[in-house]
């Protein structure tokens, strides 16, 4: 179903939205122009309906597929194409769109259901073709309403005109028409509640993932630097409420540049992306953000963690990196990380990472490969 | 097109779903219909074109839970707007609005008769107002409990036990020209669905228009150079090498590193790191074929640019442009002016997997690098076996 709507609605070529169009809508065609046909094959219902606005519907519904038809042939040959098929869009949209208004004024505009029908075929338009194109189908459409209803207001022809005389009984419907306007009513509403949902659902699926892609780091999946300060902040005045130890780690994987440098950006990114992926192991709880802040640092955050167990975690992430062996061609090379952990009890965003920060050019100093840690105790300010 | 300040405002409440701020945008979207309801229902005792139309027993029930109804949702609404600061969910609050406002236009619609008035399409503006603002789960028991109306009702009216358009004395529409109070009622309520029905679907397409689109920029561009990213790259050159398996035409791949980039961070900071990757994507995009070529950043300062139907010679020739037009562009920060080279990879594709004609380039360009950088390196790719 989903693949289905995003092949239609998404991904679908302009040619492509033509024909889903025209078989779509066809069939209904041709299931109104059987229908009529049957009606006025029998005597007791014949004897009710207006003839002169019968034989325009079912002329009507002819021409409808026809256009319908012609248009799916112009753009067939082309359909896997991504060039724009305008005037075989707006074509479809004004078969379509004019086919069922003119039942809508001849049933009557504002006594059937045939409106949701109409509302409905608007919200599929929609989805479909580019919004000019239904913008000047709308309004066609729309002044046909319109222009209908001024004549009926200035007595020039009647309401309704299609219906004549014994359709009701005593107030009721006839069983026919009561059939006709139960199935147009649930139809048209069902349809339209029906598509309506989808719609919504996609909306939402694509905020979601909007979201999603504005917080990630593409090359290793991990959180971005975004996400990781949102991350930190929240975590931040969440600790002044609860008053728990919270710990940051910087990580830097050790002379990255050699790694590009002699096996290619290739190698480098394959180091990051495996980085990445160890990162998301050693990750204890979901409250715990491993993210990516650029380049080859990464940074890890641990809410309500002791230094103690933060080491343990790092100390394990950092044996786990110099462990493991990366191939590039014949050569075999390893790589290591240098850590620099502090503990917060209260601090702004921007001191901790600093504070992290030198932590991690001491654990460089003093050779690469190895955790420095610090706790801070909050500077009374 | 520009969007109105006041749409993307609309689009941003929408999408952020708070519960207090929903309550009220979802009261003046629904209130304003419910308000002319009510008051179109006052006609019968103060027209008389419009008297005998209600039963006598049903109308002032109606008006009156009508009016409390109205209240309800003002109080509400009210109340939430004292609070539309605070984002905490108020599940109980979105429930006491959705339930009874739906289940109260979903009644009036029943008992005006859906089937021949305009009254069906309120059952949908009010579903399409409450999924706008709310989500499936919070609007579960409002829909549910009105599909449940729905079904009873309509199986009553089949077994009689209520008349279709339970608060009138007649149907709106029994085949006879419509009554001149009812002309006007019908054209009246119409009016107030049919419009915010079409303007919220036409609303609903642009927004999933404009997320379809940002949802693209963010996929496939570079957000400082506005570039194609590595992944809009790398589709791109899946495509362009199958086309050259089938047609045969030449292509070549351009990727280029900044010289000493590290050093251009260190020395002028990295706003003017920034700067000079943008203006090499300026230059890049200058200096390649709209619409043909793909220049894109693949990552820090590694750029690549695709050319289809460019051999390894064109290929060069873009290249020494580039990386001439690189070398004579002045940057100033600090007062002071400095230049930056760049060394380049070239590779002409020929054929087989696309991933190793860039691997390839990568080590052209490493030689280019090795050989003391600031030059170009060039190669045909060797022809791989055939794509799998």
């Amino acid at each position: 179903m989903r693949e289905f709507f995003d092949r239609i609605f998404v991904s679908g070529t302009p040619a492509h939205r033509v024909l889903f169009a025209v078989w779509s809508s066809t069939p209904f065609f041709i299931m109104i122009l059987v229908g009529h046909g049957w009606a006025l094959t029998r005597d007791d219902i014949r004897g009710s309906l207006h003839l002169p606005s019968m034989w325009t519907i079912q002329a009507l519904m002819v021409l409808c597929i026809v256009v319908n038809l012609g248009s799916a042939w112009a753009v067939w040959a082309r359909r896997a194409e991504r060039a724009r098929a305008d005037g075989a869009s707006l074509l479809v949209c004004l078969s379509i769109g004019l086919g069922y208004t003119v039942i809508t004024v001849l049933a009557g505009s504002y006594t059937t259901g045939a409106t949701l029908i109409l509302i409905g075929v608007l919200a599929i338009g929609l989805l479909l073709f580019p919004m000019r194109i239904m913008v000047m189908a709308y309004i066609v459409c729309s002044a046909l309403l319109v222009g209908h209803d001024a004549g009926v207001l200035l007595k020039a022809w009647s309401y309704a005109p299609a219906l004549g005389q014994g359709m009701f009984v005593r107030d009721e419907p006839v069983w026919w028409f009561a059939f006709w306007r139960g199935y147009v009513f649930y139809a048209g509403f069902v349809v339209l509640m029906f598509l309506l949902m989808v719609l919504f659902r996609r909306l939402d699926e694509m905020h979601a993932s909007l979201t999603q892609l504005s917080n990630t780091d593409e090359l290793t999946g991990l959180a971005n630097r975004r996400r990781f300060m949102a991350c930190l902040h929240d975590e931040l005045s969440r600790q002044g409420r609860s008053g728990q130890p919270l710990c940051v780690a910087l990580l830097d994987a050790d002379h990255f540049k050699r790694v590009n440098d002699r096996h290619g950006h290739h190698a480098g990114d394959e180091v990051l992306r495996t980085l990445g992926a160890v990162m998301l192991g050693s990750v204890r709880a979901p409250t715990d953000v491993p993210a990516r802040l650029g380049g080859e640092e990464f940074a890890l955050l641990m809410p309500q963690t002791r230094l103690a167990d933060a080491q343990r975690v790092c100390e394990r992430l950092r044996a786990t990196v110099a462990a493991q062996r990366f191939r590039h061609g014949d050569a075999a090379y390893g790589v290591t990380i240098s850590i620099g952990l502090v503990e917060s009890l209260g601090d702004e965003a921007e001191a901790i990472l600093a504070a992290a920060d030198r932590e991690l050019y001491r654990a460089k100093a003093e050779g690469r490969n190895r955790v420095r840690s610090r706790a801070r105790v909050r500077e009374a300010s | 097109m520009k969007t109105p300040a006041w749409l993307s405002t609309l689009e941003q409440r929408v999408a952020q779903r708070a519960d207090r701020s929903s309550i009220v945008l979802y009261t003046l979207a629904i209130g304003p219909i419910l308000a002319s309801l009510w008051l179109l229902q006052w006609a019968p005792v103060l027209h008389p074109a419009a008297a005998g139309a209600f039963r006598d027993s049903a109308w002032p029930l109606l008006q009156g839970a009508h009016g409390v109804l109205m209240l309800w949702m003002l109080g509400w609404a009210v109340w939430a707007w004292q609070r539309r600061a605070d984002t905490t969910p108020s599940p109980w609050a979105v429930q006491a609005v959705l339930v009874p406002s739906l289940l109260g236009l979903w009644l009036v619609s029943l008992g005006m008769g859906i089937q021949d008035t305009p009254m069906g399409m309120f059952l949908l503006i009010t579903f399409v107002v409450g999924r706008g603002l709310f989500s499936m789960a919070q609007l579960r028991w409002a829909l549910w409990s009105g599909m449940v109306v729905l079904v009873v009702h309509e199986a009553a009216q089949y077994m009689d036990l209520i008349p279709y358009a339970f608060l009138l004395n007649r149907p709106v529409y029994v085949g006879e020209p419509l009554t001149p109070w009812w002309d006007v009622w019908v054209r009246l309520t119409a009016l107030l669905a049919l419009v915010p029905l079409s303007g919220v679907l036409f609303l609903l397409a642009w927004l999933l228009q404009r997320r379809q689109l940002a949802l693209r920029a963010l996929v496939l561009t570079d957000a400082l150079t506005g570039l194609a990213n590595r992944r809009a790259f790398m589709s791109q050159l899946y495509r362009e090498a199958h086309r050259h398996e089938r047609h045969g035409l030449p292509m070549s791949v351009l990727i280029m590193d900044i010289d000493h980039f590290k050093h251009v961070n260190d020395e002028w900071g990295h706003a003017m790191g920034d700067e000079v990757l943008r203006q090499l994507a300026r230059l890049l995009r200058q200096h390649t074929r709209e619409r043909v070529d793909l220049p894109a950043r693949y990552g820090g300062e590694e750029f690549v640019v695709l050319l289809p139907d460019t051999t390894l010679e064109g290929a060069q020739a873009v290249a020494e442009k580039l990386a001439v037009r690189l070398r004579e562009q002045d940057f100033m920060a600090k007062g002071r002016s400095f230049r930056v080279t760049m060394s380049l990879g070239v590779v002409q594709y020929g054929g087989g997997d696309p991933d190793l004609a860039l691997r390839e380039a990568d080590r052209n360009l490493y030689e280019a690098k090795a050989q003391g950088r600031d030059r170009i390196v060039a190669t045909l790719a060797p022809t791989g076996a055939t794509m799998g």
